[in-house]
């Protein structure tokens, strides 16, 4: 079916309040599911969990260092509670042992002293440097979101792009165009008395469509449509946060509704999580205990769960934070923002477990970790792994940055 | 432009939304006299702002509520407002000094932030830039209260050169460094929101802040970012933007930062802006979501109910007095999204739902009998687009008609 064709079923068969009439489309549990109709989707999902606020890499991964302990004198964490995962010299904190099977088959990278150039020490330069990955420049897109735009079919798939738990810039398109859904939790349409008429109404006020925001706006609705019905049937019963505040469990969530998303088989090609409270300026010991627990835990037992269903060969994860903090602990029991930072890649295509760069504790730049990886060199992998050519990678992040290679068989 | 055609832009990008008759009442005023009153609500005589968290139990264990209630007063006082202009603005300043009730502690402290900023809203930017750098709220949110001459928190200095002053990239660490010490020592009293500067807290040795000497405290502080060249430049972008639209000629605006920075006045500079805007020299922008509501109260709709209000801001991302970062919300394009569209869907749907019902304020539903004089109403001056046209006519007038028209492309952009 042609994307207006489609949009015209989908708007005269009323949509969304009749999920019933949605035979026509592939939808999570009917059979052939993965015959997709359209032949630029690959059947890979990224999966980029965003560590709100700055995540602290010292004490995530702990160097091998006496520097760490006079840096670290009272939030440091005890040598004694520090998992050591084979044949890595650092300290893996706690929170992350069931990383551990990862790291041990070989799917586990870790890049240390990872930052953007002239990310600061703002959190929204940081953020959009990160999320933009151009820094320096007006933040109107996101990294993924030129991708997605660039390498969109004539009629893309609607669930091609998921943000779960906050909307990010990261997902977002040059034009402002949906390319990406920013939130999960009311994503229904409710036409008045449930008449779908009025829904079909409104989508035919999407042709002809015409330039600049008009059209934009025109377009934001038949694709709002087609998008809602398949996600609503995917994450049904998954209570996710959506809020700005930390919840744990809602927070855990994240995790089984990306889950749900890549064992439905719908296209979804990236999947943007953001978890915050990463800022930790005071009492950083518990609040990042819990967190990296979350994390470690959402990311293995998601990887577990993809492997019974034989999703997790086609399923990489990123993992990001805008900046590490600060070497030396503050006056209030935490950490004030730094500069470089970890992040991690965690999958089945992962070339090696390793750690990628060491930082050097006695060689702080104004006392932060020196930003040694730019993170445009684990973009670029990334996206190749999705499939882009070299040049729209080199379009996508304003350059060339192939000098790592983190996957097999790009 | 025809001046009603002008007006009518006015009405839908300022006032956001046009009362019955308004466009017929400023025809007969004419521009000039519309801006006036738009800009000088005081001079015209027209009523007051009335604080709209008067009433508001802030006691003990009732935060949360009390922020609640405050917020949906607020925003029945945006629907109400007699003066749009001074409304605009002071909506303009939330997003500018984002300050999140969500994270304030304690959270009612929003309530005379926002009084504060509508105080100002159409006054004295230096008058506001200095109320706002020693307003609770803003102490707290930015942690000016916690920053003393032992323990500088660089949290304020930072956004003050960044957000509210000479912005990204005319700014080094060490002036952060600098103002950080500077306005060290300000403190709050929790129990009744007085602030005062406690000199052993406070470190007035002279510091260099954007190579000005001798910068000890706050008054000296704002001198010193004041007399920046881009301070004002920043300021008149972001005003430009909000009233010509992102995307704007900035060519338009070239003079108008320095006879800006001679006095700090807004009025003039509003004033300046509407007029262009008049003149044809908005570029066409997204209603974002507290303007889209408040257009289609306008029309007249009845109130919604609370959860749904509360639905439509949380799904559309623009929830007022809780911008989601420091930063303020996002640029209007963001709502765009799926989940902002779903929004306005929604809440259409329940809008024309609750006109049927509501024999008072169901007059909206009436206005769909034709569809022009709905165009009109609108303020669309060349009415619905064809293909609007067309499918709000094949829908019976009412309850359908009118939800769909609220959504329709032709009322979101302006």
């Amino acid at each position: 079916m042609s994307a207006i064709n489609r949009r015209r079923f989908l708007g005269l068969s009323g949509g969304v309040a009749a999920t019933g009439l949605l035979g026509g489309l592939s939808l999570p549990g009917v059979a052939g599911a993965r015959q997709l109709p359209t032949a630029s989707t690959t059947n890979r999902t990224l999966v980029v969990v965003d560590l709100q606020g700055g995540n602290d890499a010292l004490n995530t991964l702990v160097p091998q260092s006496g520097l760490y302990r006079d840096l670290r004198p009272t939030i440091g964490v005890d040598e004694g509670d520090l998992l050591s995962f084979k044949g890595l010299s650092h300290g893996v904190h706690p929170s992350l042992a069931s990383l551990q099977n990862l790291w041990d088959s070989g799917q586990m990278t870790a890049l240390y002293g990872i930052g953007m150039q002239g990310q600061g020490r703002s959190h929204f330069v940081a953020q959009d440097a990160w999320r933009t990955a151009r820094p320096g420049e007006p933040a109107r897109s996101g990294w993924l979101g030129r991708w997605l735009e660039a390498s969109a079919a004539v009629d893309p798939l609607p669930l091609r792009a998921i943000s779960l738990g906050q909307s990010t810039l990261a997902v977002q398109g040059v034009q402002g165009r949906p390319v990406a859904i920013q939130s999960v939790g009311g994503f229904r349409l409710k036409p008045p008395r449930l008449n779908s008429g009025v829904t079909a109404a409104v989508l035919s006020m999407g042709s002809p469509l015409e330039a600049g925001l008009m059209g934009q706006a025109q377009a934001a609705i038949p694709q709002t449509v087609e998008a809602v019905t398949q996600l609503q049937q995917l994450v049904a019963g998954i209570e996710i946060n959506e809020s700005e505040e930390v919840d744990l469990d809602g927070d855990r969530a994240l995790f089984h509704a990306a889950q749900a998303i890549i064992q439905g088989d719908v296209g979804t090609q990236v999947i943007y999580v953001t978890i915050n409270g990463f800022d930790t300026h005071s009492l950083q010991g518990p609040k990042q205990d819990a967190l990296l627990r979350l994390v470690g835990d959402g990311l293995a037992g998601m990887f577990a769960a993809l492997e019974t269903t034989g999703h997790a060969d086609t399923t990489l994860a990123l993992v990001v934070s805008e900046f590490g903090r600060r070497g030396a602990e503050n006056g209030s029991g935490g950490t004030d923002h730094g500069q470089g930072g970890l992040s991690l890649l965690l999958g089945p295509d992962v070339e090696q477990s390793t750690v990628i760069g060491e930082p050097d504790l006695g060689d702080l730049v104004d006392g932060d970790l020196r930003i040694m990886i730019d993170a445009r060199s684990m973009y670029d992998n990334a996206l190749r792994w999705l499939g882009a050519s070299d040049s729209m990678v080199v379009d996508v992040l304003g350059g060339e940055w192939n000098d790592l290679e983190l996957l097999r068989a790009l | 432009m025809e001046e009603r055609e002008a007006l009518a832009w006015l009405g839908r990008k300022i006032g956001w939304g046009l009362a019955e008759g308004q466009l017929d009442a400023w025809s007969q005023l004419g521009t000039a006299a519309v801006v006036d009153r738009l800009v000088d609500p005081d001079k015209a005589g027209i009523p007051a702002r009335a604080n709209p968290f008067v009433d508001i139990d802030v006691g003990d264990g009732r935060q949360a509520r009390a922020v609640g209630e405050g917020t949906l007063n607020w925003i029945d006082n945006v629907v109400q407002t007699q003066r749009p202009l001074e409304t605009f603005m002071e909506f303009f300043w939330s997003d500018y000094f984002a300050v999140s009730a969500r994270v304030i502690q304690p959270r009612y402290w929003i309530f005379d932030h926002m009084n504060l900023l509508a105080e100002h809203a159409l006054g004295n930017f230096a008058d506001l830039l200095q109320a706002v750098s020693i307003d609770p709220a803003m102490l707290d949110f930015l942690d000016g209260r916690r920053s003393t001459k032992e323990n500088p928190n660089e949290n304020f200095g930072r956004e003050l050169l960044e957000l509210y002053s000479v912005g990204v990239g005319n700014f080094t660490e060490a002036d952060v460094k600098a103002a950080a010490r500077a306005l060290t020592g300000w403190k709050v009293q929790r129990r009744n929101g007085s602030v005062r500067l406690v000199a052993f807290l406070h470190d007035d040795s002279p510091q260099l802040l954007l190579r000005v000497g001798g910068v000890h405290d706050l008054d000296s502080v704002l001198d010193a970012v004041l007399s920046h060249p881009a301070t004002a430049t920043r300021v008149v972008d972001k005003l430009a933007k909000a009233i010509l639209g992102v995307g704007y000629d900035t060519e338009i605006v070239i003079g108008l930062a320095a006879s800006f920075a001679d006095d700090w006045e807004l009025k003039p500079v509003l004033r300046r802006l509407l007029e262009l805007g008049l003149a044809g020299h908005s570029v066409p922008t997204l209603l974002e979501p507290l303007a889209w509501y408040v257009t289609a109260r306008r029309l007249p709709t009845p109130a919604p109910a609370i959860p749904q209000l509360r639905e439509f801001f949380t799904l559309g991302g623009q929830i007022p007095l809780h911008p989601p970062t420091v930063g303020g919300f996002p640029s209007p394009d963001a709502y765009l999204s799926t989940s902002a569209t779903i929004a306005r869907f929604n809440l259409a749907s329940h809008l024309a739902e609750r006109s049927a019902r509501d024999r008072a304020g169901g007059g909206a539903v009436g206005l769909t009998e034709d569809v022009d004089l709905l165009a009109d109403r609108f303020g669309l001056a060349n009415g619905f687009r064809p293909a609007t046209a067309v499918a709000l006519e094949s829908l019976e007038p009412g309850i359908d008609r009118l939800a769909a028209a609220l959504v329709s492309p032709d009322l979101v952009v302006v």
